[in-house]
């Protein structure tokens, strides 16, 4: 699979990772080979299979009864305003 | 007081003395930060150290004399991933995005060892979100293997296993997505269990890839394993994916050795590796027939998609996980004030280094509309597929066995400039990740005074077994596993 700079430049921008010119350069590069060494995958016929469930069985649901947190979650954040966090103004 | 070298000995032995009063829990602690101090200036393997662990010492040294009941594991010095939460230490996770992070609140495994009577000296390196093989990709620091200074001691759990070939700990906790506790732990010639997926609880394991990361146990020895993982297994109502089952005690069936069990040795994961690792590997397979076990050649087909399935689910997970670091309610700050939203993102997740923003991207491009079915999907079904061989082979064989690495431990900065080459060293641990079976990692030989590690995969749950081929298979070796 070719992938072009602009392609890379696009999921730069979606994932919100700022990339200079340099390492634009680099990680298309790189993003090309790894993503062509993933079509191996295309080698190999998988029509027949579906996607199985996890083999042991996950734990049960608890019941959906609120509790109060025990932790200080909000201690961790820098930019509060009483019980609100701060954040940039959306566009 | 009797004479034992705290460095070096076990944590079963260590507690035993201990607990009758003959080891002072303050002066074993107070020597593993002496001998820190001494070596770390070559090894690298911690991030920070715990000011309150003599505290912590003290305590445990109290509670022997007032004849309390104590813990499995009192007193014993434990080193922990950078990346399982401390509420009262820095959880760096080896990036600049959480350089001064302090949890609010304890991984469930902490609370767990603690309640035992661990004591947490310090917080080990890693690759920058466990992302890596060698440890290099930490942000802050170069972790060197203690058998030869100038070479990688794996990774991503690095730390843990450098910390413990060098005696700056007698027990330490890994995390392991796709290798991160087996590779570094066959780099450094120590233990490394990668338990069943759901056996132990993720709480407060800062996520890369939720379906195939778990915390495990790394330590010098098999027994002192099966003691650790006694501490850490469970349901924990805070991770609905742990496991329904009882608690076990590891150690009890340790001693009853391999007679009688079928084996299989993988011939796709020692088919292209080093000849040195090669002929180690088919030893071993021998010393297990010698021990009375059934040895044959086993194929799995699909292994050879394996690495493209394991890189395209553990990208595509990490680019959704690593979405949550905004800079906005924890971790870095870069100041809000005055920046429009997109903007403020962006400059924050700046920090990141290649290796996370190389796999962010991927991941961002394997799950794209376009592409999804293309490789996320298939990807799944890969999965699938290697799912429904090893299961097959579980109906004939009790174990199998392969290298844990392909190749000897190499150069620090060898092989950072090449991504793909880097990832090709995994070929080996991602499937039991792929597939959440247990493997563990155990030192099998040394050549040309390099580690090279066994590696023992079983069906799900089946860690007794692996626990007892291990044991059976260091008892009849004797392998190195600390230089201090």
């Amino acid at each position: 699979m070719m992938v072009s700079k602009e392609e890379v430049k696009h999921l730069a921008w979606l994932a919100r990772i700022e990339l200079d010119d340099k390492e634009l350069e680099v990680y298309t590069k790189q993003v090309e080979q790894i993503i062509s060494y993933f079509d191996t995958l295309d080698k190999i016929s998988l029509e027949d299979i579906h996607i199985s469930q996890r083999s042991v069985p996950y734990s049960k649901f608890r019941d959906d009864v609120p509790k109060e947190s025990t932790d200080n979650v909000l201690s961790v954040v820098k930019n509060s305003k009483e019980k609100f966090v701060k954040a940039p103004k959306m566009a | 007081m009797i004479t034992m070298d705290l460095l070096t000995s076990s944590a079963a032995d260590i507690v035993t003395q201990i607990k009758k009063g003959y080891v002072s829990t303050e002066e074993y602690i107070a020597k593993i930060f002496d001998h820190i101090k001494k070596v770390e200036s070559n090894v690298h393997a911690y991030i920070s150290l715990n000011d309150l662990a003599i505290e912590r010492a003290r305590e445990v040294d109290s509670a022997v004399k007032r004849g309390e009941k104590l813990g499995k594991l009192a007193g014993i010095a434990i080193a922990v991933k950078d990346n399982i939460c401390t509420s009262n230490m820095k959880t760096t996770c080896a990036s600049k995005i959480l350089e001064h992070y302090i949890p609010p609140y304890n991984a469930t495994v902490i609370e767990m060892l603690e309640r035992e009577g661990a004591i947490i000296i310090g917080k080990t390196n890693l690759d920058e979100f466990a992302m890596g093989t060698t440890t290099e990709f930490s942000r802050f620091k170069e972790t060197r293997n203690p058998w030869d200074i100038e070479r990688v001691p794996g990774g991503s759990s690095g730390g843990s296993a450098a910390s413990l070939a060098a005696g700056e700990t007698t027990l330490a906790l890994g995390s392991d997505t796709g290798g991160s506790i087996r590779c570094p732990a066959s780099f450094c010639s120590v233990v490394g269990l990668k338990p069943t997926y759901g056996l132990v609880s993720r709480f407060g394991l800062v996520s890369f890839a939720n379906s195939l990361e778990l915390i495990g146990p790394m330590c010098r020895s098999v027994y002192d394993t099966a003691l650790m993982l006694n501490c850490i297994t469970g349901r924990d109502s805070m991770d609905h994916t742990t496991l329904d089952v009882d608690t076990k005690d590891y150690t009890a069936t340790i001693t009853q050795g391999v007679k009688g069990l079928k084996i299989g040795l993988v011939r796709e994961m020692i088919s292209d590796v080093d000849e040195h690792v090669s002929k180690t590997i088919h030893d071993a397979a021998s010393k297990f027939e010698s021990l009375g076990a059934n040895l044959n050649e086993v194929s799995i087909d699909s292994l050879q998609y394996a690495l493209a399935s394991y890189y395209t689910i553990a990208m595509a997970e990490a680019s959704s996980n690593l979405a949550r670091y905004d800079g906005v309610r924890y971790g870095i700050d870069m100041g809000p004030e005055g920046f429009e939203w997109n903007s403020y993102y962006t400059k924050v997740r700046s920090n990141f280094g290649d290796e996370v923003k190389r796999r962010i991207i991927i991941g961002t491009y394997v799950l794209s509309s376009g592409y999804y079915g293309k490789y996320y999907l298939k990807a799944q079904k890969v999965r699938t597929l290697i799912k429904q061989e090893f299961a097959s082979l579980f109906k004939t064989y009790d174990l199998l066995i392969a290298p844990t690495m392909p190749i000897l431990p190499f150069k620090i900065g060898e092989k950072t400039m090449d991504p793909l080459h880097m990832y090709m060293t995994d070929i080996d641990t991602v499937a039991a990740n792929l597939i959440g079976i247990p493997s563990i990692s155990i030192p099998c030989a040394f050549t040309d005074g390099l580690p090279i590690g066994l590696q023992i995969m079983g069906d799900h749950l089946s860690e007794e077994l692996l626990i007892r081929a291990a044991y059976a298979f260091e008892e009849i070796t004797d392998v190195k596993k600390v230089i201090v």
